[in-house]
């Protein structure tokens, strides 16, 4: 049994309250607190005696209450000063002296600042980027419940999304949900808007419901949102659009009038421009209760419909009970559509899904064919992402490396400094200061530099940031925090090295020899970094080479000065006398009445299904185009079977052109598809005469869909295919041509070439944007290997000059000198090659057409690092290496 | 002549040490004050114009004396310096200058016999 130690009882009981000794000890100095707790003490007991314990404990309590004053607080001045660790003469010290310091290596200095600064400036760059991305369309008030109506058709196997629906779904769902509280639908147009003389074609119109703009909370600079689109023939339209009709003068109820109709609309509002971070961008909004719908349908597709739900409606529970409409509004329309059996058309329910996208992610969500304007994608974002922060990574990564480099050459600084009575902790706060003092230049230097870019930044990327932006306080926070973290990060390494070794070993400066633990570090480094460098270095090549060859890519149609004329329609009856009168010209090869161009947005579509022998196949999804007898011929398209549309035989009208994709999809691979029937919605039956090698009409990214292509009710524009080397002169002959018809409205025309370099903008940008930090990010990791090879060779520089004494060549000592590094860049390659393929595989299966990833490309952004890193370390090399070996055996 | 800084409190106090015959330790003249003045004083007073007045180097301290009843604590022994006494004497010498310069007249008007 354990000795149970002896006890008062009493004691605890007849002591003074512990809180108010606690107190006591924390509150009074040191140096007068044993005699004065003593004296309390004394009296405490003494009164314990006479007036009892708790009356005594009260006093006694109350007695403490009376030290609390400052002359009991201060302390005593120490005879030997503390070494305070964050005072302000410390502070200034170490400013003080990082300054000395930077002054002292000028060269490791800048060249540290400015990676670091290139690293920051990137990476805010990006970030700013990403945040504009993350936050479109959220200027709607109730952006988070605003949902657009998606619907996708499946069949065959293909799912076809498509963001816009019928003229009846919203209205519809509105109806059959109470949680739907508005349903607003927009019908994107082209068209001639005309005041007085003033006549342009505007390319950016929509017919909007009167609910529209209220439900965007779209601010009206003139008129009131409510009911500006109330009344048939109203037309809002945004201030720069103001401007140019109507000058200075008010626009509210004059008249704007449209189309080649001449409808005429008046004013009711004038609004600002929509937002950068919208999803559409148009410059007027016309009424769409202009239309009247007789018979508003649920199969089609066009109107943009949008939904605000109830705060607490549940979109997935909605979408959920989306089938019923279908099977009771789209299924009968289907069912007469296709004169098929109502068994065939219950179908629909299936295949005709309705789905709700919420607004604020249609811009990086949602990627149909029919977008209101191109979207982003929220693969950018997570690859900029990425981007950023590896760049902010091999900044740091280089900071530490140079820093620690650095550091080790100031071992002695930090022995004499231990000897001198500096603790642990004070050179660890001397390396912090310096490297957050340089993280600040960095910053500076950064902020400088996004000044000079911003204008750059945005041409590329396409945004309107202003500098503005950086210098809100939020913004300047979180960069702040991200400069001294940097700085925290990148200097706590030499920090912590440099004062947790032997003081005898610092003084020694037995640091500085190449053989200590630090090397792992610097390769370890040195690899990362160039790691990183070469999966930019193949990603930078691979979607170099993707857009080239989409660029580049053999369409099946002859682009070249092909031009397509949109608004023949203006022309109306006279359309075929134009083209003759063209046909005329002599530098005019061929000339094609067709609205349908390939590049175009614009094309029809239709369900068909194969009538066979056996009976009819499955229905698919067929693009239309409607052509002439000279499309095929202007577009220099390969007919691969069969013949082209011709006058000769009068049952053409009910033929079809179909193209490859068309016969594969239909089911005919094995027959040969002449002669067979197509029956599309409302049981017209057409024969197909000729099969056309597929042709790529929208962006490589898409495969191409099934086409029909079927004659008249075609008018509307023209395509010409021209062979002149004086393009100017025969656009002049062409406008007079257009003038000579009287049309009313100006000419409009485009190369097919041009607009289709213009459908890969996005990619374009993405290209410019990879390149150019593809490059910064190299940059830096070959600044920190030239730096960082210029301390390694200095240190060596006795060694060198032994060697050239005993006979060693320039190139030999070039050859050890630099064989160290590479075979670092040869380890980072073969870590990046794998990676950098998982990569771009990865995004190259977003393109329907694709580049094979190739061994050479590998090859090239080895060759390439490799390049980087020989040219940085050899022009140090081989400085060493000239060096006369009487200077360099002198040196130290 | 210098001029010596003495509060009336801090002259009792240190009038108090001088006139210990024990060793002089915070309670003893704690205790002794209040008996002499009449006055009730807290013990932090006390404490504080101790320490001021060591401060100003007219009591000097030696810490020595620990018992039980204090918790193991030592006590500070305080006695007068020569500074101290000096400036005792000097403040005796100039009540009786002005003492003296009071008027026999006066004098009995204050009702000084």
């Amino acid at each position: 049994m354990k000795p149970t130690p002896p006890q008062n009882v009493g004691d605890a009981a007849s002591r003074p309250p512990r809180w108010a000794d606690r107190l006591l000890e924390w509150f009074v100095a040191p140096h007068l607190r044993e005699d004065l707790q003593g004296d309390l003490y004394e009296i405490f007991q003494k009164q314990t005696q006479e007036v009892g314990l708790a009356r005594a404990r009260r006093a006694y309590a109350w007695a403490v209450l009376h030290y609390l004053t400052p002359f009991f607080f201060k302390r005593k001045p120490n005879k030997y000063p503390k070494r305070f660790l964050i005072s302000p003469d410390m502070i200034r010290n170490y400013v003080k002296i990082a300054l000395r310091n930077l002054v002292a290596n000028k060269a490791f200095a800048t060249i540290n600042i400015l990676g670091l600064s290139v690293g920051l400036a990137c990476f805010m760059l990006i970030a700013v980027f990403v945040y504009d991305e993350l936050n479109y369309d959220t200027y709607a008030a109730n952006a988070r419940n605003i949902y657009r109506i998606h619907v996708s058709v499946t069949g065959n196997g293909d799912v076809a999304v498509y963001p816009s629906v019928d003229a009846a779904v919203g209205d519809g769902i509105k109806a059959a949900f109470p949680e739907v509280k508005e349903a607003a639908r927009l019908l994107s147009v082209s068209d001639f808007v005309k005041f007085e003389d003033k006549q342009f074609k505007e390319e950016h119109l929509a017919f909007a419901d009167a609910n529209f703009l209220p439900l965007f909370s779209i601010p009206f600079l003139e008129g009131k949102a409510v009911d500006a689109l109330k009344e048939p023939n109203s037309i809002v339209i945004t201030e720069d659009l103001a401007k140019k009709y109507f000058g200075n003068k008010n626009p509210l109820g004059k008249s704007l009038t449209i189309g080649p109709q001449k409808a005429a609309y008046k004013v009711t509002g004038v609004i600002y421009k929509l937002p950068d971070n919208s999803h559409f961008h148009f410059d007027a909004f016309l009424s769409l209760s202009t239309f009247k719908i007789p018979y508003p349908t649920w199969s089609n597709v066009g109107y943009y419909t949008y939904l605000e739900l109830n705060d607490n409606a549940d979109p997935k529970k909605l979408e959920a009970k989306f089938p019923q409409l279908v099977a009771k509004y789209v299924v009968p329309e289907v069912q007469q559509d296709m004169g098929i059996s109502l068994a065939e058309a219950q179908k629909s329910v299936e295949t005709f899904r309705f789905k709700l996208q919420p607004l604020t992610e249609i811009h990086l969500h949602s990627h149909t064919k029919y977008e209101l304007e191109p979207n982003g994608d929220i693969q950018y974002v997570y690859i900029f992402s990425i981007l950023a922060f590896f760049i902010l990574l091999l900044a740091c990564a280089n900071f530490t490396n140079l820093s620690t480099a650095y550091a080790a050459r100031r071992s002695r600084e930090v022995g004499i400094r231990k000897v001198m009575g500096s603790i642990k902790r004070h050179i660890v706060f001397q390396f912090l200061t310096e490297s957050v003092l340089l993280t600040f230049f960095a910053m500076l230097l950064a902020y400088l530099m996004i000044l000079l870019l911003l204008p750059v930044f945005n041409q590329v990327t396409n945004k309107t940031i202003t500098f503005t932006f950086f210098l809100k306080g939020q913004m300047l926070l979180g960069l702040g925090c991200v400069s001294l973290l940097a700085g925290i990060i990148a200097g706590i390494y030499p920090a912590f090295f440099l004062s947790s070794v032997n003081i005898l070993k610092n003084l020694k400066g037995t640091l500085s020899s190449p053989k200590t633990q630090k090397k792992s570090l610097h390769n370890g480094l040195i690899v990362f970094q160039f790691f990183i460098s070469t999966v930019l270095i193949i990603s930078t090549i691979v979607v170099n080479r993707q857009l080239d060859y989409m660029q580049n890519k053999k369409l099946g149609y002859d682009k070249d000065q092909l031009l397509f004329l949109p608004d023949t329609r203006a022309l109306a009856h006279n359309q075929v006398a134009f083209q003759q009168k063209l046909l005329q010209h002599k530098n005019v090869i061929s000339a094609s009445i067709s609205r349908n161009v390939p590049t175009s947005s614009i094309i029809d579509g239709t369900q068909i299904f194969p009538k066979n022998d056996t009976g009819n196949g499955t229905e698919i999804h067929a693009d239309i185009f409607h052509i002439d007898y000279d499309y095929v011929r202007t577009l220099s398209l390969t007919l691969v079977k069969g013949r082209d549309f011709s006058k000769e035989f009068t049952t053409d009208s009910s033929g079809v052109i179909i193209n490859e994709s068309a016969v594969r999809e239909l089911g005919w691979n094995k027959t040969n598809p002449i002669g067979k029937t197509i029956v599309r919605s409302g049981q017209a039956e057409f024969k197909v005469i000729g099969v056309v090698k597929d042709f790529n009409y929208t962006s490589v990214k898409q495969k191409i869909a099934p086409l029909l292509m079927m004659l008249g009710n075609n008018g509307g524009g023209l395509v010409l295919k021209i062979k002149t080397n004086e393009v100017p002169n025969f656009l002049a002959d062409l406008r007079k041509q257009w003038q000579a018809f009287n049309p009313d409205v100006p000419l409009q025309y485009h190369f097919v070439d041009e607009k289709y370099a213009s459908l890969y903008v996005a990619e374009q940008r993405t290209q410019q944007l990879f390149t150019i930090f593809s490059l910064l990010a190299v940059m830096i990791a070959g600044l920190g290997l030239f730096a960082l090879s210029a301390f390694v060779i200095e240190q060596r520089t006795k060694e060198i000059g032994v060697r050239k004494v005993m006979g060693a060549s320039v190139v030999g000592i070039v050859a050890l000198l630099s064989k160290d590094f590479l075979k670092l860049i040869l380890v980072a390659i073969v870590i990046a090659s794998p990676i950098g393929w998982y990569v771009m595989t990865h995004w190259l299966e977003n393109f329907a057409y694709r580049i094979e990833i190739k061994w050479w490309i590998f090859a090239l952004a080895g060759v390439g690092a490799l390049a980087i890193a020989l040219l940085t370390v050899s022009f140090q090399a081989v400085k060493a290496a000239l060096m006369n070996p009487v200077k360099s055996l002198r040196s130290e | 002549m210098k001029r010596t800084f003495l509060g009336e409190f801090e002259e009792i106090v240190l009038l108090v040490v001088a006139g210990c015959s024990e060793d002089a330790y915070g309670v003893i003249i704690w205790e002794q004050l209040q008996q002499q003045t009449g006055r009730s004083i807290t013990i932090s007073a006390v404490h504080a114009t101790l320490y001021r007045l060591e401060e100003k180097g007219f009591l000097s301290s030696q810490m020595g004396g620990a018992t039980a009843e204090r918790g193991g604590r030592r006590k500070r022994f305080f006695t007068v310096t020569a500074l101290g006494s000096r400036a005792l004497q000097e403040i005796q010498a100039l009540r009786d200058q002005l003492w003296k310069a009071i008027p026999q007249e006066k004098l009995q008007l204050i009702g000084h016999s």
